[in-house]
């Protein structure tokens, strides 16, 4: 599904990604760990190919295809998602039309036929009570207005109606009560199937209770510095990030 | 006032503290204003012939000006002959030399305003130019900065000794032609403070100017230039006194700024000029032209004003940021009381690519205070990726007060951010009532309040004048509510 | 004397041979024009706007073919209006209008069919709008025709009247209403030039408003590539009436509105919100004033920008609270967006405050599009240039969607290209 080779990425200048080597099998679900500052969501931001991220060295291999070559609504009709970490607010456009214009325009890339007006509401209107979403959230303007959990909720309703290959879930579970989180865990691991790949992107233990990885791998200082299953979560929920300074520098040391 | 004031309507009378008079032999020439008395300025202070060419230039194009009437200020007709354009302390020489030789009379005006001139009973830190109408009576610190290579002296005295630099500098940021007041200053300048930093020096102590004015039908025409060359920084703050008199007395002063790569300028004033009786009669006409040029890159020039004082003020402090990547600040408070009057603002003029400017107005209006925010952001279409953001408050205290808000923005470059908030609110009776009810005197309601609302601009004040302009504004708003 | 100028004065004389009983209020407004003088960027008014286009124009020496309503519906905003009333080239076209059916109370019609004496009182009333601007005292001078609108005292115009102006040449038109206590209507008005040629119209358009009548007021101004549109609009609002006034200036070479609004007794509302679009060579400029006379009353303005191409837009905003408007509310924002590298703004909104219990602020933003947004869009697979014309859409859409009128809602929506999940709405 996914292959990162030495991926190597600046923000501004700075170094933030300096090696990252991953590899991502279909039906995977990898949770990327790790504290402030340590280039998490960085590497989902590179991924989904916001432009304020310069990709320095490396490569990215997606579906047998290179994926930063590729523009981000290309990746996005490709099927790689991102769930926003800080989802935005678009005064003026209905969350509806977003929905909309998003499915389809993927449908297009994917040769299949538009879907009318009923159809697709039919879709929307039922994968909203997955996520217990109330149908007047439809008629908003993208996030305008809505609670921390209510914009979280609407990511995953996205994630939900576009069934991405890929998904890529940015701190999805910050801010979120525990009732909410829930809600939002039910939605991703329905859409959890062979097919699907996903990296959950998380600074607490707290959501992988609700979401099993297969993989726990340890971000620092932009390189992974421990990889392993999911009892590896349970290990830094206990011992917390402060032992890291070490890994760190037993890593710089090896090299 | 010796009670606490209950309410609005009691609170605010106090008189000018600083209204005495200094009784003292001035050397002064006639009144009026013709070629013969540019002359006659620039002989007395021993001018080289390009300083006086430079002044008749002035003159012949302020002739050919009017005074601006696009401010919301309104004034009888000054009459231009019948202001005295040179008075000096009878014992002053131009070019004092050492305190010992300073006018006793002067020292203790100078210790009445509580502005020391004794280095060492000083206020920490401080280097002080004290100018007394026309003349700087003293400047100290003088010898310990020049250790660094700082130059901190008289503008008559630099035009002695550093002539160069002046000829350099002088009329680069404000041109002769400017506008009517600073054509008019051009002129008649007597003196001012001049300050060169030079490059890679941090000024060790704040540099300061404390202008007096004293003697009766005088206008105070001072000049400031100061130039922060490259990576130089420097702190430079102004202060203004003046007798209480039932006439208006001008002052039209000149400010120049010159900011070289990575140079830093920060430029603080409170300005406390005798603002006129409550009626009205007297007080200070404050026309002054300041402006500063982040000619470098990465260049910084900040303009911090505390307005209490003058009958009229018309001073827009201003930055043309010409640098890549120079920055341009503005913070002011402004307060009118009684029957004064203030039109002032500032202009950011952004030329060089990612260029900033940030603008924090604050007016505050009392009595029959009238007063006017006029401020332009100009971008120009060079300045890529500009970014200015503004915000324009007025307080209002008192039902025949008025706060207005004139900002032009003129945007010609599409990467360009700009950002402009206004607003307008008001102490209120129930406020205040609801203060009291939980055991605050009015007087301390109000200065909370008003010094909540102030904020924002207090703290970029250095500390030693931040204190002060606290208390200056709790003076000043004695009385402003009826 | 410009080319323009010197074209008026030669209608001077058409006008007063016409209606000689307005002789004398005709020559007074033109030697009022002349003392005045034309508007030069020297004046604060014009500092930011030109006339140098306008001052070469003279009207086009073509003959224009007949006009019928099947050719006009399809550029009408309100094709299906009920009432409309039809201006081409400044004068009422009976024949293209229709005013047959309006209910009890409602009074429309054009000028040119009043009688001396109703002129004579009319003429007092319309002069606050055709005094505010050197285009007014010319307007008072040429103007050829225009609409009367009077509406008596709970009195309610069932659907929107539609007046649509076709201006070819160059021509002075008039608007009055008057609504009476508690009445209420909706008008939409209209301006189209169909042609590239040089044009220009000028419009003086006198409001009054009676204690609690309620007036929505939607002004839509559409130019080709040589046409020049000049409007004074006066409103004066009587005790708890509201004036919704929405104009959207959408092309031409140049337009300029100037809008004044005084609240002159209490308890009065008035929302004023606009768009302007230009794109190359062309400039849009608003002037409003809004003037709080007695306490509490409201006033919300927004104008919203959007500039492309080498335009230009100039927004000069004043809100004035008179001493002892206290309670007064007022609101006052102009947002911009920049989207070309040539494109300018000059924006001054003002504040002028002389009561202290009042709560006024204003806002001004000049921007390009946010790129949060656009990537947030993008990552969702929507195309770039999709994504691009949706966040400008977006951008003016919540100036439409604060018109009351359902239809009339709808219609801008529809124009403005911003309708699309209406759609969904009706599923």
């Amino acid at each position: 599904m996914l292959s990162i080779d030495n991926l190597q990425a600046s923000v501004a200048d700075k170094p933030i990604l300096r090696g990252i080597s991953l590899e991502i099998k279909a039906g995977e679900v990898h949770a990327i760990m790790g504290p402030n500052g340590s280039g998490k969501s960085t590497l989902s931001n590179v991924l989904a190919g916001r432009e304020n991220v310069r990709v320095t060295g490396g490569k990215v291999t997606y579906r047998g295809k290179d994926l930063l070559a590729m523009e981000v609504e290309e990746r996005a009709r490709e099927g790689v998602f991102l769930a926003f970490q800080y989802p935005v607010e678009i005064p003026g456009v209905g969350n509806v039309y977003l929905l909309k214009a998003a499915l389809n325009a993927q449908r297009k890339h994917r040769g299949l036929p538009e879907l009318d007006a009923m159809d697709f509401l039919a879709l929307v209107k039922d994968k909203m009570k997955l996520m217990e979403m109330n149908e007047s959230m439809l008629y908003r303007a993208v996030n305008e207005g809505f609670s921390g959990g209510e914009k979280k909720r609407n990511e995953i309703l996205q994630m939900a109606v576009l069934e991405p290959h890929l998904s890529i879930l940015d701190e999805t579970d910050s801010g979120l009560d525990i009732d909410a989180l829930k809600i939002v865990a039910n939605g991703v691991n329905s859409l959890r199937s062979p097919e699907r790949s996903m990296i959950l992107v998380t600074h607490y233990q707290r959501l992988l209770d609700y979401i099993q990885p297969d993989f726990v791998h340890v971000l620092a200082g932009g390189r992974i510095v421990r990889s392993g299953g999911p009892e590896l979560a349970h290990e830094l929920e206990r011992e917390g990030y402060a032992w890291i300074g070490d890994a760190q520098s037993q890593t710089v040391a090896a090299q | 006032m010796n009670s606490v004031p209950d309410t609005l309507e009691e609170f605010i009378s106090q008189e000018y503290q600083h209204g005495f008079e200094t009784l003292i032999d001035a050397d002064e020439i006639p009144r009026g204003l013709s070629e013969d008395t540019v002359r006659l300025i620039s002989a007395r202070k021993n001018e080289p012939d390009f300083l006086l060419q430079w002044r008749l230039d002035a003159f012949r194009r302020w002739l050919k000006m009017t005074p601006p009437t696009w401010s919301n200020v309104h004034y009888p007709p000054i009459d231009y002959q019948d202001i005295i354009y040179y008075s000096a302390p009878r014992s002053q020489k131009d070019g004092h030399k050492s305190l010992e030789e300073v006018d006793p009379e002067l020292l203790k005006t100078y210790e009445k305003l509580g502005i020391p001139l004794h280095e060492r009973a000083i206020l920490a830190g401080v280097a002080v130019d004290a100018v007394f109408d026309s003349v700087s009576v003293a400047t100290t610190f003088k010898d310990k900065l020049a250790e660094v290579g700082i130059i901190f002296c008289s503008f008559s005295e630099a035009v002695q000794h550093h002539p160069d630099l002046v000829r350099q500098y002088l009329g680069t940021v404000v041109p002769v032609q400017d506008n009517f007041y600073a054509a008019l200053n051009s002129a008649v300048f007597s003196d001012g403070s001049f300050v060169y930093i030079p490059p890679g020096v941090r000024c060790p102590m704040e540099l300061s100017t404390y202008f007096r004015i004293n003697a009766k039908n005088t206008g105070q025409f001072e000049r400031t230039l100061i130039i922060a060359d490259q990576g130089a920084s420097v702190s430079y703050l102004e202060g203004c006194t003046a007798p209480m008199r039932d006439e208006n007395q001008l002052h039209a002063a000149v400010v120049e700024l010159v900011a070289l790569d990575d140079a830093k300028i920060k430029y603080s004033t409170v300005q406390n000029w005798y603002p006129g009786d409550k009626e009205g009669r007297g007080g200070i006409y404050n026309f002054v032209t300041k402006r500063g040029d982040c000619r470098g890159a990465r260049s910084h020039i900040s303009w911090t004003q505390v307005e209490t004082g003058s009958a009229i003020t018309w001073k827009y402090p201003s930055v043309v940021l010409r640098g890549e990547e120079s920055v341009g600040e503005f913070y002011s408070v402004a307060l009118t009381n009684h029957r004064q009057q203030a039109d002032t603002g500032t202009k950011m003029i952004h030329i060089g690519k990612n260029t900033r400017s940030t603008i924090v107005s604050k007016g505050i209006s009392a009595g029959y205070g009238q007063q006017a925010y006029r401020g332009l952001v100009r971008v120009a279409r060079s300045a890529i990726g500009a970014r200015n953001h503004t915000q324009c408050d007025s307080l209002l205290l008192g039902d025949r007060c008025q706060a207005h808000t004139y900002p032009y923005i003129e945007v010609k470059n599409n990467s360009a951010t700009v950002e402009h908030e206004a607003s307008t609110s008001r102490i209120g009776e129930d406020q205040l009532f609801f203060c009291r009810q939980r055991g605050i005197d009015t007087e301390d309601a109000v200065s909370m309040i008003v010094n909540g609302f102030c904020k924002e601009v207090f703290k970029e004040l250095p500390m030693e004048f931040a204190v002060e302009a606290q208390k200056l504004l709790g003076v000043s708003l004695e009385g402003s509510v009826g | 004397m410009n080319p323009f100028v010197e074209y008026c004065q030669s209608q001077l004389a058409l006008r007063v041979a016409e209606a000689p009983s307005q002789e004398a209020s005709r020559h007074s407004a033109w030697a009022r024009f002349e003392n005045v003088g034309w508007p030069t960027t020297r004046l604060e008014a014009w500092k930011y706007t030109s006339l140098a286009g306008l001052e070469k124009i003279t009207p086009p020496t073509e003959s224009f073919a007949e006009l019928t309503w099947d050719f006009l519906k399809d550029h009408a905003l309100l094709p299906d209006a009920k009432h409309r009333m039809v201006f081409i080239d400044g004068v009422f076209h009976e024949g293209l209008s229709r005013l047959d059916r309006l209910p009890q109370g409602v009074r429309i019609g054009p000028w040119s069919l009043l009688q001396d004496a109703e002129r004579s009182d009319l003429v007092p009333r319309l002069m606050p709008a055709q005094t505010m601007t050197a285009f007014g005292a010319l307007n008072e001078a040429l103007f050829t025709d225009g609409a009367v609108i009077q509406v008596s005292g709970g009195a309610h115009l069932d659907e929107p009247l539609l007046l649509l102006h076709v201006t070819r040449g160059m021509h002075h038109g008039v608007q009055y209403v008057h609504l009476g206590e508690n009445s209420e209507m909706t008008v939409v008005e209209q301006h189209l030039n169909l042609t590239d040629l040089p044009c220009h119209g000028n419009f003086a358009t006198a409001i009054q408003l009676s204690p609690h009548s309620r007036l929505t007021w939607i002004k839509v101004q559409q130019g080709g590539a040589q046409s020049y549109h000049t409007a004074a609009v006066h409103a004066q609002q009587q005790q708890g009436s509201q004036l919704r006034y929405f104009p959207f200036a959408l092309s031409g070479a140049m337009g300029r509105n100037d809008i004044t609004i005084r609240l002159v007794e209490t308890h009065a509302e008035v929302i004023l919100k606009g768009v302007y679009q230009v794109a190359d060579r062309s400039l849009q400029d608003f002037h409003t004033s809004i003037e709080h006379d007695c306490p509490e009353c409201i006033s919300d303005e927004c104008f919203k920008g959007v500039l492309d191409g080498t335009g230009r837009a100039v927004f000069d905003g004043r809100v004035r609270v008179a001493l002892d408007a206290q309670k007064t509310q007022s609101r006052q924002s102009n947002h911009n967006l920049l989207l070309s590298d040539k494109a300018e703004v000059d924006t001054k909104p003002q504040l002028e405050i002389f009561a202290d219990d009042v709560k006024c602020s204003h806002g001004t933003t000049v921007g390009q599009l946010d790129e949060t947004q656009w990537f947030y869009l993008r990552s969702r697979g929507v195309d770039k240039e999709v994504a691009r014309t949706l966040l400008i859409k977006a951008f003016v859409k919540e100036i439409a969607e604060a018109v009351p009128h359902v239809e009339v809602r709808q219609a801008l929506l529809h124009w403005l290209g911003t309708e699309e999940e209406e759609g969904f709405r009706h599923v």
